[in-house]
């Protein structure tokens, strides 16, 4: 294993770590295939040769295939669909508590924001610098970050690690920066 | 001896045993494909051509599976309105998600609500081709796509592989006929409204190529003479709202 693969598994594992409760982390994958799980229903019928569109935010985005949080991705290319996947990874997280849009508002009854982190932020501090490879992309922030808009770009700064967030498909991803200037 | 013994009684077994198996994957029941069911789905296709505009609501069971083959299930809404040829506007909300669709003929727009990012791109000129677009350029599959297929040229109808004709079935306090069937990887039932207004109300789509069998299920309301204005296809951010990238799957 050279240094920058080993760097970039520590990453995931750290990244995971962060990334909330261990069972529900279980990846899904793209559908199809049977044999290890993971995948998940097709929502149409006369998109069956989509086929490259697996669950997964990293599907065809080679950006970091190897250096984030899903590791089992791509397992087969027959699934279409549903890309809004992982059990919690990938699930929206209100991190700049705003009003709301369209006679929107707090959601969840009030009780504001999923936070899969918290339970992990005592490692936060220190995991975070270790793991953020500039380029690498996670599904989910840790804690306390700030938005921060520089030349018309969003990005999330949490600690001194910088986030940009992305949609890839329709799920919204944060891919690690250099701090921008 | 006793190995050759074992290993030729083996092969013995085997060979006798596969002329049997082949015989009973030979008339697997309910493979064959019912014209009715076809005409059905034809007839429902060629009558979602003709509507100009029109909404639909549906309701939505989705399953996910999780690496050790566990399903698990989430619901969701979704509200579609679509003007042909070029405006749509798409809500779609779940317990992890709230994504807006906005598409005027010359932009389309992604909000996600919760978290206050959205992203602009040009689109172009139809909706046959935003759909296109969304699919092949950016991964987005626009929820009850295939309202767009049926009654096309892109339909996956010639593709399946047995259909059946259920019987008469209820959806919501409307009478329906109720049909199943079959393609690669795919098992799917539609329940078509009786009558002189063929729409889909109902869709239960099986994914059989994942040994857990996942399902999704939609349940649709029609208002086919739906109230809107053009403002309802522009999307207008929040003022505190932050635009980002929306990522190109193939440059």
């Amino acid at each position: 294993m050279n240094p920058n693969k080993l760097r970039i598994a520590t990453a995931a594992v750290l990244i995971a770590l962060l990334a909330g409760p261990t069972p529900l982390l279980a990846q899904r994958r793209g559908g199809g295939g049977g044999g290890g799980g993971g995948g998940s229903a097709r929502t149409s019928v006369n998109r069956s040769n989509s086929g490259s569109a697996n669950n997964n935010v990293n599907r065809n985005n080679n950006v970091n295939t190897n250096n984030n949080v899903n590791r089992n991705t791509n397992v087969n290319n027959n699934t279409n669909v549903n890309r809004n996947t992982n059990v919690n990874v990938n699930r929206d997280v209100d991190v700049n508590v705003h009003g709301g849009y369209y006679g929107g508002g707090g959601y969840y009854g009030g009780g504001c924001c999923y936070h899969p982190v918290a339970a992990a932020a005592a490692i936060t501090a220190t995991a975070v610098i270790t793991a953020a490879v500039v380029g690498s992309m996670v599904t989910t922030l840790p804690p306390a970050c700030t938005v921060v808009v520089l030349g018309g770009v969003s990005y999330q700064q949490c600690g001194s690690v910088w986030y940009q967030p992305q949609f890839a498909g329709s799920s919204v991803t944060y891919v690690v920066v250099n701090q921008p200037h | 001896m006793k190995p050759t013994i074992a290993l030729t009684a083996l092969l013995t077994v085997a060979i006798l045993s596969t002329p049997a198996v082949s015989r009973g994957q030979q008339a697997p029941a309910g493979n064959a494909v019912d014209k009715a069911a076809m005409d059905a789905l034809n007839r429902m296709g060629t009558y979602l051509r003709t509507l100009k505009s029109f909404q639909v609501q549906s309701t939505t069971s989705t399953d996910d599976v999780l690496d050790d083959g566990q399903k698990v299930s989430s619901d969701g809404t979704v509200d579609l309105l679509v003007q042909r040829p070029n405006r749509m506007r798409v809500e779609i909300e779940s317990d992890a998600h709230h994504r807006m669709f906005f598409y005027d003929g010359k932009v389309f727009s992604i909000f996600a609500m919760r978290m206050n990012y959205y992203a602009t791109v040009p689109a172009p000129g139809t909706l046959a081709d935003l759909i296109d677009e969304l699919d092949k350029k950016y991964d987005i599959e626009v929820p009850l796509v295939d309202l767009f297929y049926w009654g096309g040229d892109k339909s996956s109808v010639s593709t399946i592989k047995s259909a059946v004709d259920v019987g008469p079935g209820q959806v919501l306090g409307t009478t329906c006929e109720h049909y199943a069937y079959r393609q690669d990887g795919l098992d799917w039932q539609i329940w078509v409204q009786a009558g002189d207004f063929p729409l889909p109300r109902k869709l239960v789509l099986t994914t059989t190529d994942n040994e857990a069998r996942p399902t999704h299920t939609s349940v649709l309301t029609w208002n086919l003479a739906p109230s809107f204005n053009d403002a309802a296809f522009t999307f207008d951010p929040p003022s505190d709202a932050h635009k980002i990238n929306l990522t190109n799957v193939k440059p």
